[in-house]
């Protein structure tokens, strides 16, 4: 018995040398756009022969330990490609990768079993890629390739109705979503009150939508991340790409500063109805005005495979001006510094500075309410970012970030000397936000993975006025003291951890069925007691008072490939528990509310649901459908009874299906049909005459629904062999479907008699036709 | 409150591509409240006081009055009087109301044959102080032709000024040839959050533009921190739920108080009236 237990330790020390022995090398690099030089986010790097393999991050970088020799490495990225490439791995290798973009081939594109596997191959779930040339296909909305549009054909992925700003993730508000652009906070990514986003396809490079399992390096936010990442500028050739639509135009310039090393993009896009108003020959429709416009800008510098340098900036506004009676303008301004750095093929680090400005400015100049006002929310930011991939199975990921927030809630100006309007400045406000995480990748072995992540938050509200309410009752008029606090003072602070959980089991390499957790926090709320977010709503860093929301989010999921991976089955159900939501009072001031805290109610939400969707990837036709079934509820004491009620995003039902058909070189046609529940909406269940008018009596908050809205798009997009030039022509909402946006209830005119009236925002079938070109 | 409205307003009219249409619509639950409709001002010599029924929203028909309740007046908690019953639910009380004194009501529910539930109840108003308003200090109009903005007729304009010191809120009702608008969307109140202490001319009084000849009178009235929030809350409710920035509906807070369900307002209001002819 002794002699076979030392032969058994013996033998585990042997093994155990072996392995000591047998050092591991490393292989990483970048994945790249072989036409463009652009990276490639997400592209997946596989070892033959073996379960090794890796996803390139969100700058295109990869990194894997192998065992010396010789070596099959397989690389994939939709659209494009799949490459293989034989190695002879001696030490550490740096091999960066070009893949070339797939043609129009007739033929099949061969199905590569280590295609499309991506999902499968990460650890986290909740986690959607937008493809840019799919959109690009898809139909459009008066011919602009929209994003935010497009996300709500993603399970999970809704908006409250046609043309609002926001949109909404597993039951979460608009303001639950952070949007980053090249890691700059967007804060109102609208144009046009919401029937329009602020990103120009041209200038994106990759969209990545975190719905779940949040990782640890994002934070602020409960619902979601949407990041943005904008194309560095083709590093090979010049290229100037555009197109001209029915409501606007659009011009990019990309190309080499030096080839290969400095690369710049300039995009810009603007509508141009004032254009057509200023040409008339009427002089009171010359003086309006209504467009919006978007400049990108870009520069990158490569100096080695292991530094880089980028500087990006973003511009937008929107402008409406009637006459001179009004006039409004609100917009988005954001820069980004970012410093790539490879220590060594383990140790990958990269640093961003960004600045970011939301803004609007209203002016109503007419008699003796004229007024001018202005707001703004300016956000500066640090993050130090570092993956080290300590061996095969185990990755590193940590950093920090401090985020330096100023909120400017509005000036108002009288305008005239016929004013009677008194200045007013509402107090501005400071907070700095900051983070820390540390994120342990495991992959335990060929079928467990996990990322365990925790992060630490911290918040502190600076300066301003706290006011003192008696017997903590809180209304204007309990107000019995104020305290100052200097600008750098905390008025009020907040931390805590928020840890971050994902578990992969695969049993195959078709299957992965996933788990996640994430805790977050919310330390700035947009206020905004409309059913949709307006371009005036006010956003509001936490105080003594406006505590910052909470949620707990579980998922459990299954990704499933068929055939190869071609179809890609995913089922995913989550729970999520929120706690001190917001919600305000009935006829709650909103607006130039020093003390908005007495506006405001604190209480509780839960949002839970299954989502699934079928794809096809690959072939003449491609498509997907994806189903949704939801609910999202609020409990506020104060708020019908104190009892749950829907949401105001509550979409119980969601169905999306999109189709792409390639004809051939030149046709190929798409199809979208979505079908969702109406959202909820409070009626009118009794009416009542008082002073000569008709009211109505509203019944329980939300307990009704507008009629359900479906819609079926369609387009065609055409590409003339050797032509510069290609066509898309489209058909939004085919058989005009009035979809209610909302229901309103009046008195008829000249009769007492009352009626619902149903509105409807886009109620006809809407053309567009637009050229686009490219050299 | 323009300002809002203009901006709201502003903001929805940016597409024309939407489109209204009526539909029908069930009530699935509904419970009868009481409404109580009655003011005292410092102008009349009668006042008066409304009680009726709810009905459901869709129903058409006259509206249930109630007869025969018991309804008394109170100044700074002393009982004034009891209002008469007149017909179709109005009661009327002789007396002027004095500014400076704090009014209410309260009312005891008749026997009630469709709603045993509220006969015999007690309602209370929470007690409204009659404060003094500011005078119209003129009347004005001005034409405008047709244009992208304006519609072509006769605007209303007054100038009046606001005394220092917060709290003064006002309303205002337009008579045109004798006719006050019913529309909510009509309501005219102002605070004096912005324009406190300052003269205020050539405030547009003007919903729909007026034709030559009409008789306009214009009264303007002093109006409670209370009554103007449920004013507001009627008319914004009114406003925008034709708009994208629509709120979930509620009903406004009421000064009502009694344990079965009640709406309305009793309010206390001082007046100043004004009056012109378009055009002349």
């Amino acid at each position: 018995m002794r002699k076979t237990t030392l032969i058994i330790l013996l033998l585990f020390l042997s093994f155990g040398l072996l392995e000591a022995q047998q050092e591991k090398m490393t292989l990483s690099g970048y994945v790249r756009d072989a036409s463009t030089g652009e990276e490639l986010i997400g592209a997946t790097v596989l070892i033959k022969g073996s379960s090794e393999g890796a996803i390139t991050n969100l700058y295109g970088f990869y990194s894997i330990s192998l065992n010396p020799g010789h070596q099959t490495v397989s690389v994939s990225y939709l659209g494009f490609e799949s490459g293989s490439f034989d190695i002879d791995l001696q030490a550490d290798l740096n091999f960066s990768i070009e893949l070339m973009p797939a043609n129009l081939s007739l033929e099949l594109v061969e199905v590569s079993a280590i295609a499309n596997d991506e999902k499968i191959l990460e650890i986290g779930s909740g986690i959607e890629r937008v493809s840019m040339d799919q959109m690009r296909k898809m139909p459009k909305l008066l011919g602009e390739v929209d994003l935010i549009r497009n996300i709500q054909l993603l399970p999970g992925i809704s908006t409250v109705g046609e043309g609002t700003s926001g949109f909404n993730v597993r039951g979460g508000g608009a303001d639950e979503n952070l949007i980053l652009l090249d890691e700059a906070t967007v804060f109102n990514a609208a144009h046009v009150m919401g029937f329009f986003s602020v990103f120009n396809s041209d200038a994106i490079k990759d969209v990545i939508i975190y719905k779940g399992g949040l990782p640890a390096q994002y934070g602020g936010r409960l619902s979601s991340v949407l990041d943005v990442r904008q194309l560095e500028g083709n590093s090979k050739k010049i290229q100037i790409k555009g197109g001209i639509g029915l409501l606007s135009s659009r011009l990019t310039v990309e190309g080499p500063i030096q080839k290969d090393k400095t690369s710049f993009l300039l995009a810009g896009r603007r509508s141009y109805m004032d254009v057509f108003t200023r040409l008339s020959g009427d002089e009171e429709l010359k003086n309006n005005s209504l467009y919006f416009y978007d400049f990108n800008a870009k520069v990158n510098h490569k100096f080695s495979d292991k530094d880089r340098v980028f500087l990006s900036y973003y511009s937008g506004n929107d402008v409406m001006k009637l006459g001179d009676l009004f006039s409004s303008s609100w917009g988005n301004n954001t820069m980004t510094f970012r410093w790539n750095h490879v220590f060594n093929p383990r140790l990958f680090t990269n640093i961003t500075v960004t600045n970011s400005n939301y803004f609007y400015h209203i002016i109503g100049s007419h008699g003796p309410d004229a007024w001018d006002w202005k707001s703004s929310i300016l956000n500066q930011t640090f993050k130090a970012d570092a993956a080290y991939f300590v061996n095969p199975t185990r990755t590193i990921d940590f950093g920090l970030q401090s985020n330096m927030q100023d909120y400017v809630p509005g000036t108002i100006l009288p305008t005239s000397e016929e004013s009677a309007v008194n200045s007013i400045e509402m107090a501005k406000e400071h907070a700095i936000e900051s983070g820390a995480y540390v994120s342990w990748n495991e992959r335990i072995n060929e079928q467990w993975k996990f990322e365990l992540g925790l992060r630490y938050a911290d918040f502190r509200r600076l300066g301003g006025t706290q006011y003192i309410y008696q017997d903590g009752v809180m209304d204007r008029d309990a107000i019995i003291d104020s305290v100052s606090f200097a600008r750098h003072q905390t008025m009020a602070s907040y931390n805590g951890l928020e840890p971050r959980f994902n578990l992969s089991f695969t049993p195959n390499k078709s299957t992965a069925i996933k788990a996640s957790f994430h805790r977050a926090n919310q330390f700035v709320h947009l206020i905004s007691n409309t059913n949709s977010p307006s371009p005036i709503d006010v956003w509001k860093p936490s105080n003594a008072y406006l505590k910052p929301a909470q949620v707990d989010q579980v998922s459990l999921g299954l990704v499933r490939g068929i055939k190869n991976n071609n179809f890609e089955l995913v089922v995913e159900g989550y729970y999520k528990d929120y706690r001190r939501v917001l919600d305000f009072k009935d006829g709650a001031r909103l607006t130039f509310n020093e003390t908005l805290e007495t506006e405001v109610l604190e209480g509780i939400g839960r949002a839970y649901g299954l989502e699934a969707s079928v794809e096809k990837k690959e072939g003449r036709l491609t498509g997907r459908i994806s189903y949704t079934l939801s609910r999202s509820e609020r409990k506020v004491a104060g708020i019908n009874q104190g009892e749950w009620y829907r949401a105001n995003f509550d979409k119980p039902h969601d169905l999306s299906i999109y189709g792409l058909y390639q004809l051939n070189k030149k046709w190929d046609f798409s199809a979208n049909f979505v079908m969702a529940s109406g959202r909820p909406f409070t009626q009118p269940i009794g009416k009542y005459e008082w002073d000569g008018m008709v009211l109505p009596v509203m019944g329980e908050r939300n307990a009704h629904r507008i009629p359900t809205y479906h819609r079926l798009d369609v387009s065609a997009n055409l590409n003339p062999e050797g032509k510069r030039g290609s066509w898309s022509f489209g058909l939004y909402n085919v058989y005009a479907r009035r979809n209610a946006y909302s229901i309103f209830f009046r008195q008829q005119e000249a009769s007492p008699q009352t009626e619902a009236v149903r509105l409807s925002i886009l109620g006809s079938v809407i053309p567009s036709v637009t050229y686009n070109f490219k050299f | 409150m323009k300002t809002i409205k203009n901006v709201l307003i502003s903001f929805s009219m940016v597409f024309m591509l939407s489109c209204m249409d009526t539909i029908e619509l069930d009530v699935k639950s509904y419970e009868p409240m009481v409404v109580v409709d009655g003011e005292i001002n410092n102008m009349d010599d009668m006042q008066s006081l409304r009680l009726s029924i709810t009905q459901p929203y869709f129903q058409s028909g006259q509206k249930e009055i109630i007869e025969e309740a018991v309804v008394n007046l109170y100044e700074n908690d002393h009982l004034i009087g009891t209002y008469a019953y007149n017909k179709e639910g109005e009661y009327s009380l002789e007396y002027r109301g004095k500014i400076g004194n704090e009014y209410n009501v309260e009312i005891t529910l008749p026997h009630l044959a469709e709603h045993t539930h509220l006969s015999g109840k007690v309602i209370k108003s929470k007690a409204e102080k009659l404060e003094s308003v500011s005078e119209i200090t003129a009347l004005r109009y001005e034409f405008k032709e047709e244009s992208l903005v304006f519609e072509e007729g006769y605007y209303l304009l007054i100038d009046t000024y606001d005394p220092k010191g917060k709290g003064n809120n006002y309303r205002w009702k337009v008579a045109v040839n004798g006719v006050v608008s019913n529309d909510p969307r009509h309501i005219l109140v102002m605070e004096d959050d912005r324009v406190d202490g300052n003269l205020i001319t050539g405030l547009d009084l003007t919903y729909d533009p007026f034709q030559e000849g009409d008789e306009i009178v214009v009264y303007q009235q002093s109006i409670s921190n209370k009554f103007y929030q449920y004013l507001f809350d009627i008319y914004m409710q009114a406003l925008t739920q034709e708009s994208f920035f629509d709120s979930p509906a509620y009903n406004p807070k009421s000064n009502l108080i009694s344990d079965i369900p009640v709406v309305g307002y009793f309010n206390a209001s001082a007046y100043h009236s004004a009056s012109i002819i378009m055009g002349e």
